[in-house]
C-alpha cells in the first residue's frame, strides 16, 4: 500500500518525454508509475520479490503488444533500465552491496520479464489458432444442421405419399373387394386432402388424373355387378312368379273356404280390403315374395349401384340406363310369339311366371329407390307388359279346339291378375283381355253347343221318349226342368215322357253350357260379375234363340207331321225351359239387376209354337184338301148310296189315327183349336162341293150328300166328348148309329134319329161339342134344301131357329139347283123375293 | 160327270214292309224329291199324293205309308183292302228285314182286294258295305212270290221313280182292261166291295 501511496505522489512531470497523446507515452508513464513506485529500493526489492509488479507490467507489454510497441517498451525499459543503473550505481556507491545486489535482482527481473514475453506471444500464438478451429467448427455445426432439417421435411414429405400410395392401393383394393362406396369415400378424401399435400410430386398429379378413371371403374363395374344381378334375378323371376302364384292361390283357397263358411263374405274377393285385413290377421308374418322359404333376392347390388350413382352425382344416368334397361328386359322376357296347345300350356305358365317374377322385382324397386325407380315408369313398363301378353296370348287362341284349355288358361290369367293386383298393378287392361277370353270361350260353347244340338236333332226319333228305368226316368226329369204330374213313386216302367229325346239331351247340354260359363267365372273374373253375366246372359240367349229355336222353325219346314208334331210339344218344353233358365239366371245373378233379366228365346219359343201349330193346321188341312181332291159326287145320279162315300170313310178313319195316334199327346188347348179349324175347313169344303155342283142338284145326291154330312158329324161330335168316354179304338165301329144315338140321346135328350135334331151349339157355348158348330151351317143349308116346306124359310121366326146361318146367296143358288131340271125355276125366285122382304 | 176333277184315274197304292226298311223315305222322295236321315217313325197312318201323266192320262196316286211297327199292325191292316198296288219294301242291309217279306205278302194275301199289284223293292241299294241281301237274293224271292222286283234307294234317289211309275203303269194297264166296257172313268177297281166293310151300318 505504501508504493501505491508512493507511485501517487510521484510528480508527474519528471515524465514529460512520454506524451499523453502517444500510446508510447502512455506505457512510459505506466511503466515509470510502476517502476517508481517503489523508489524506495527496499521496497521496490521487495516489491520485485511479490507478483504484484508482473501483473501489473502484464496489461503494459499486453498493451504494447497490442500497440506494436513492444520495441518502444524496450527501449524505454532499457532506458528505464539505463537510468536505474547509474541510480544502481550510484547507490551502489553508497551501497555496493546492495546495489550489486539489486542489480542481480534485476537481472532476474529483465530474465523473467523476456520469458514472459516469449510466453505472452506464445499465448497469443495459441490463441490465434484455438480461434480459428473454433470458427471452423462453428461453421461444420451449422452444416449440419441445415442437413438434419433437409432429412427431416424429406421423411415428412415421403411419409405423406406413402400415405396416398397406400391409400390409392386401398382404393383398387377396395373396387376389388366391391367395397365401392367406400372406394369412392377414399377416392374423394384422397383427392380433397391427401392429393393436396402431395401435389409437387409428380406422382400425385398422376394419381390425381387418374382419380375420374377410377371412379369410371367404379361405375362400371358396379353396372356390371348390377347387370350380373339382373341376370341373376331374370333367371329367378320365373320361380318367384311361380311362388307369388302359389301364394295367391293358397290365399285364394283360404279366402274361398272363409266365404263358403260365411256367406256375408261372399261379397268381398279377393285382394278386397276386407280379405287383405282379415289374411293380416291370420298371418302375422306378410308373405314376401323376393325373401322366403323357397328364394331370397338380395337387392344389394342395386342399393349399392344408387349409392354409387348418387355419390358420383350421376343417379339421373343411372335412372336413365336402369329405366331404357328395364325396356329391354320386358323385350328379351317377352318373346315375339308364344305357342302352346290345347295338350301344353306350360309356355304360357312359364310367361305369366316370368312376366310376374319381373314386375315384383320393379316393384320391390319402386318401394326400396323410388327415387330411382318411379311408380309411372314402372306402371307404364307394367302396361306395355300387359299390352304384350295380350297379343301374345290372343293368337294362339284360334288355334285351340278344347275349352277346357281356355279354362286353364282363365285360371292362370286369373292367379296371374290376382297376383299383380296383389302388388298393386293396374290389372285393367288384363281384366279386358279376360273378358274377351271369356267371349271366346263363350263362342267356343255355343259352337260345341250348336254342334251337339245339331247332332241331336239330327238324331232325334221325334217320338214321345219311352223311359224303361226308375234311374234313367230321374236322370231326365231332374235335368229337363220338367214338372211330371205324377208323383215319382207311382211311376211305372216303362214310362213315357211327351218330349222326344232331343229335349233332354238339349238340356243337359244347356246346363252344360251355363255350367262352363260359370266355371269360367268363378273366383277368377269378381271384377266383372255383371259383364261376366250379361255375356251368359245373350249367350244363353243367343243360343236358345239363333240354335236350338232357329234349328227347330226350320225343322217346321218338314212335311213330316210326326217330326212337326214333336217339334210342337218340345218347342212346349223348351218354353218352361227358358223361363226356367230365366229364373235361375235372376235367382244367381251376383249383382244387383235393375230389372229382372229377361230372356227373348222365351218369347221366341212361344211364337215358334205358334208357328209349329200353324204348321200342324196346315199339314190337317192340306190332308183334308187331299181328300177333298178325290171326292166325287154325281150330282145328278139317281141311286142314292147306302154307304157314305169311299174318300170320306179314308178321311174319317185317317183323322181318327191322327187324332188317336199322332195328335192325342198334344195339348187339349191346342186339339180343339186344331180340331175346330180342320172342321171349320172341312165343312166350308164340303158347302163348295155341294155349291160347286153342276146345274142340277137329284134328289139322291142330296141324300148321299147329307149322308155323308152326317157320317162326319157323328165323328166330330164324338171327338167333341171328354176323353174317356170317347172310343179310342181304331175300327169305324165307333161312329156306328147305335154309338151316336146313344150319346146324342145323353148329350141333347132329343131323338137322335132325326138328323136336324143333332144340336149345333153356339161358340159361346162351354163345352163338349163346340166343333160340331163347325159344321152348322153346312147342317142347316142341307136341312133347308131337305125340308119338305121349304117355303118356311121366307118365315122370319122360322130361318131364325132353323136357318140362321144359311147365306141367303147359297140357298138361293142350291135351292134352284134342287129344282133345275124337274121344278120350274119360278119357284126359286118366289124363294128369293120372299127373302128380299 | 159333273165333278170338275184334275186326274183321270185315281191308284190308291200301300207301302208296307217292317220299321226302319224307308218306306217313308221312299214316298218322300217320290213325292216331294226329299231326303231326310232322320229316322222318324210313322205312327199309324200316313199318305201323299202325288199326279204323274203317264200314257197321256193323268194319274193321281194316293200312297198309303204304312207304320211298320208291330203295334200299329191293326190300323194298318185296314188300309190293305182298298190299295190297288202293295209296295213290299226291305233293306238290302237288313236280312231280317227281308225274310219277313214273306210274313207281309201273307198279309196281303189274307187282307189285300184279289188282283192287287205288288211290286218288291229292296230299298238302301246304295249302301254296298253294308248290305246283306244281294240282288240275286231279291230276285230270287220275286220269283217266288211271283211279283216284280227292283232294288231302289230313296237316299241316293235310284229307281225311286221308277218303282212307283211301273206300279202305277201295271195297275193303269190292269185298270184301263178292266173298264174298257164301261167307259165310265170309274177307278174303284180293286176297292169295289170295301165301302161295306167300315160303314156298312152307318146311317
Amino acid at each position: 500500500m505504501a508504493t501505491s501511496t508512493a507511485v501517487a505522489t510521484m510528480p508527474s512531470a519528471s515524465l514529460p518525454a512520454v506524451g499523453a497523446v502517444d500510446p508510447s507515452d502512455v506505457m512510459m508513464n505506466h511503466l515509470q508509475e510502476v517502476l517508481l513506485l517503489n523508489s524506495d529500493p527496499i521496497s521496490l526489492l521487495n516489491s520485485f520479490e511479490g507478483d504484484d509488479f508482473l501483473e501489473q507490467l502484464a496489461p503494459v507489454v499486453e498493451d504494447a503488444v497490442n500497440a506494436n510497441a513492444v520495441d518502444l517498451l524496450v527501449d524505454r525499459l532499457a532506458t528505464i533500465t539505463a537510468q536505474k543503473e547509474t541510480e544502481v550505481q550510484e547507490l551502489c556507491n553508497s551501497n555496493q552491496q546492495e546495489y550489486t545486489k539489486a542489480v542481480h535482482q534485476l537481472a532476474k527481473v529483465k530474465q523473467n520479464s523476456e520469458q514472459m514475453l516469449s510466453s505472452v506471444l506464445e499465448i497469443n500464438q495459441s490463441i490465434q489458432k484455438s480461434g480459428r478451429a473454433f470458427v471452423a467448427r462453428n461453421k461444420m455445426l451449422k452444416d449440419s444442421q441445415g442437413a438434419k432439417n433437409n432429412i427431416d421435411d424429406a421423411t415428412t414429405a415421403l411419409h405423406q405419399c406413402l400415405k396416398v400410395l397406400h391409400m390409392t392401393n386401398q382404393v383398387y383394393d377396395m373396387i376389388e373387394q366391391k367395397k365401392y362406396f367406400q372406394a369412392l369415400k377414399n377416392l374423394d378424401d384422397l383427392q380433397r386432402n391427401h392429393l393436396q399435400e402431395v401435389a409437387q410430386f409428380d406422382f400425385a398429379q398422376r394419381i390425381r388424373h387418374s382419380v375420374p378413371l377410377m371412379k369410371d371403374t367404379i361405375k362400371q363395374d358396379v353396372i356390371s355387378d348390377l347387370a350380373v344381378w339382373l341376370q341373376s334375378v331374370h333367371e329367378v323371376a320365373s320361380q318367384i312368379g311361380m311362388i307369388a302364384f302359389s301364394s295367391t292361390e293358397v290365399r285364394r283357397r283360404k279366402w274361398k273356404a272363409k266365404a263358403d263358411k260365411d256367406p256375408h263374405l261372399r261379397f268381398y274377393k279377393l285382394n278386397s280390403a276386407v280379405e287383405l285385413a282379415m289374411e293380416q290377421d291370420d298371418d302375422d308374418e306378410k308373405f314376401d315374395p323376393l325373401d322366403n322359404a323357397h328364394i331370397k333376392v338380395d337387392l344389394t347390388p342395386f342399393y349399392d349401384c344408387i349409392l354409387i350413382y348418387t355419390a358420383l352425382g350421376s343417379l339421373n344416368e343411372f335412372r336413365e340406363q336402369y329405366e331404357y334397361d328395364r325396356v329391354k328386359d320386358t323385350e328379351r322376357l317377352l318373346p315375339q310369339s308364344i305357342n302352346f296347345t290345347d295338350d301344353d300350356i306350360s309356355p304360357l305358365e312359364n310367361l305369366l311366371h316370368g312376366a310376374c317374377g319381373f314386375a315384383i322385382v320393379e316393384r320391390a324397386t319402386v318401394r326400396m329407390a323410388y327415387k330411382v325407380r318411379t311408380a309411372e315408369s314402372v306402371d307404364r313398363l307394367w302396361e306395355s307388359m300387359c299390352q304384350r301378353i295380350a297379343d301374345l296370348i290372343d293368337p294362339v287362341l284360334q288355334t285351340l279346339h278344347n275349352p277346357e284349355t281356355l279354362l286353364r288358361v282363365r285360371t292362370l290369367l286369373g292367379l296371374f291378375i290376382q297376383t299383380m293386383e296383389s302388388f298393386e298393378f293396374s290389372v285393367v287392361r288384363l281384366q279386358s283381355f279376360m273378358l274377351s277370353l271369356f267371349g271366346k270361350y263363350s263362342d267356343f260353347l255355343k259352337q260345341r253347343f250348336a254342334q251337339e244340338f245339331n247332332q241331336s236333332v239330327m238324331e232325334d226319333d221325334y217320338m214321345p221318349m219311352v223311359i224303361n228305368q226308375r234311374e234313367l226316368w230321374e236322370q231326365v226329369v231332374n235335368i229337363s226342368w220338367y214338372q211330371a204330374d205324377i208323383d215319382p213313386s207311382n211311376v211305372t216302367f216303362p214310362c213315357i215322357l211327351p218330349f222326344s229325346q232331343v229335349y233332354p239331351l238339349c238340356c243337359a247340354e244347356l246346363r252344360n253350357f251355363v255350367n262352363q260359363h260359370y266355371n269360367f267365372s268363378d273366383e277368377f273374373t269378381e271384377q266383372n260379375p255383371g259383364q261376366i253375366e250379361s255375356t251368359l246372359r245373350s249367350s244363353v240367349d243367343q243360343l236358345l234363340v239363333d240354335v236350338v229355336c232357329a234349328t227347330l222353325l226350320t225343322r217346321l219346314k218338314s212335311s213330316n207331321r210326326e217330326e212337326i208334331v214333336q217339334i210342337f210339344i218340345n218347342l212346349e218344353y223348351f218354353e218352361s225351359a227358358a223361363s226356367a233358365i230365366e229364373r235361375t239366371l235372376n235367382e244367381t245373378s251376383s249383382i244387383h239387376l235393375p230389372e229382372p233379366i229377361k230372356l227373348d228365346a222365351v218369347s221366341e219359343f212361344a211364337r215358334a209354337r205358334k208357328n209349329a201349330e200353324q204348321r200342324i193346321f196346315e199339314l190337317i188341312n192340306s190332308k183334308i184338301d187331299d181328300f177333298l181332291e178325290i171326292a166325287e159326287y154325281d150330282w145328278e145320279t139317281t141311286t142314292e148310296n147306302s154307304n157314305p162315300s169311299s174318300y170320306l170313310i179314308d178321311m174319317v178313319r185317317f183323322l181318327e189315327t191322327l187324332v188317336n195316334q199322332t195328335l192325342v199327346n198334344l195339348p187339349q188347348s191346342i186339339t180343339s183349336f186344331l180340331y175346330f179349324d180342320a172342321f171349320d175347313h172341312l165343312a166350308t169344303s164340303m158347302l163348295e162341293l155341294i155349291l160347286n155342283a153342276g146345274r142340277r142338284i137329284s134328289k139322291p145326291a142330296l141324300h148321299n150328300f147329307d149322308r155323308d154330312v152326317h157320317y162326319v158329324e157323328m165323328f166330330v161330335q164324338d171327338l167333341g166328348q171328354p176323353e174317356n168316354s170317347r172310343s179310342t179304338s181304331t175300327a169305324l165301329s165307333t161312329f156306328s148309329p147305335r154309338n151316336a144315338k146313344n150319346r146324342s140321346t145323353s148329350v141333347n135328350g132329343a131323338a137322335p134319329e132325326d138328323p136336324m135334331l143333332l144340336r149345333h151349339r153356339s161358340t159361346d157355348d162351354d163345352g163338349d161339342n163346340s166343333l160340331l158348330t163347325t159344321f152348322t151351317e153346312l147342317r142347316q143349308t142341307i136341312n133347308l134344301l131337305l125340308s119338305s116346306n121349304i117355303e118356311e124359310y121366307n118365315n122370319t121366326e122360322v130361318r131364325m131357329r132353323k136357318y140362321g146361318r144359311v147365306k141367303p146367296q147359297n140357298a138361293m143358288v142350291l135351292v134352284e139347283k134342287l129344282h133345275a131340271a124337274p121344278a120350274t125355276p119360278s119357284r126359286a125366285r118366289r124363294l128369293y123375293r120372299g127373302r128380299g122382304n | 160327270m159333273a165333278s170338275s176333277r184334275n186326274y183321270d184315274i185315281l191308284i190308291k197304292l200301300l207301302l208296307i214292309g217292317d220299321s226302319g226298311v224307308g218306306k217313308s223315305c221312299l214316298l218322300l222322295r217320290f213325292s216331294e224329291d226329299s231326303f231326310t236321315p232322320s229316322f222318324i217313325t210313322t205312327i199309324g197312318i200316313d199318305f201323299k199324293i202325288r199326279t204323274i201323266d203317264l200314257d197321256g192320262k193323268r194319274i193321281k196316286m194316293q200312297i198309303w205309308d204304312t207304320a211298320g211297327q208291330e203295334r200299329f199292325r191293326t190300323i194298318t191292316t185296314a188300309y190293305y183292302r182298298g190299295a190297288m198296288g202293295i209296295l213290299l219294301v226291305y233293306d238290302v242291309t237288313d236280312e231280317k228285314s227281308f225274310n219277313n217279306i214273306r210274313n207281309w205278302f201273307a198279309n196281303v194275301e189274307q187282307h189285300a182286294s184279289e188282283g192287287v199289284n205288288k211290286l218288291l223293292i229292296g230299298n238302301k241299294c246304295d249302301w254296298e258295305e253294308k248290305r246283306a241281301v244281294s240282288t240275286e237274293q231279291g230276285k230270287a224271292l220275286a220269283n217266288e212270290l211271283g211279283i216284280p222286283f227292283i232294288e231302289a234307294s230313296a237316299k241316293a234317289n235310284i229307281n225311286v221313280e221308277e218303282a212307283f211309275v211301273s206300279l202305277a203303269r201295271q195297275i193303269k194297264q190292269r185298270v184301263d182292261l178292266a173298264s174298257e166296257p164301261q167307259q165310265s172313268g170309274s177307278v174303284d177297281i180293286g176297292g169295289g166291295s170295301k165301302n161295306s166293310n167300315g160303314g156298312s151300318k152307318c146311317c
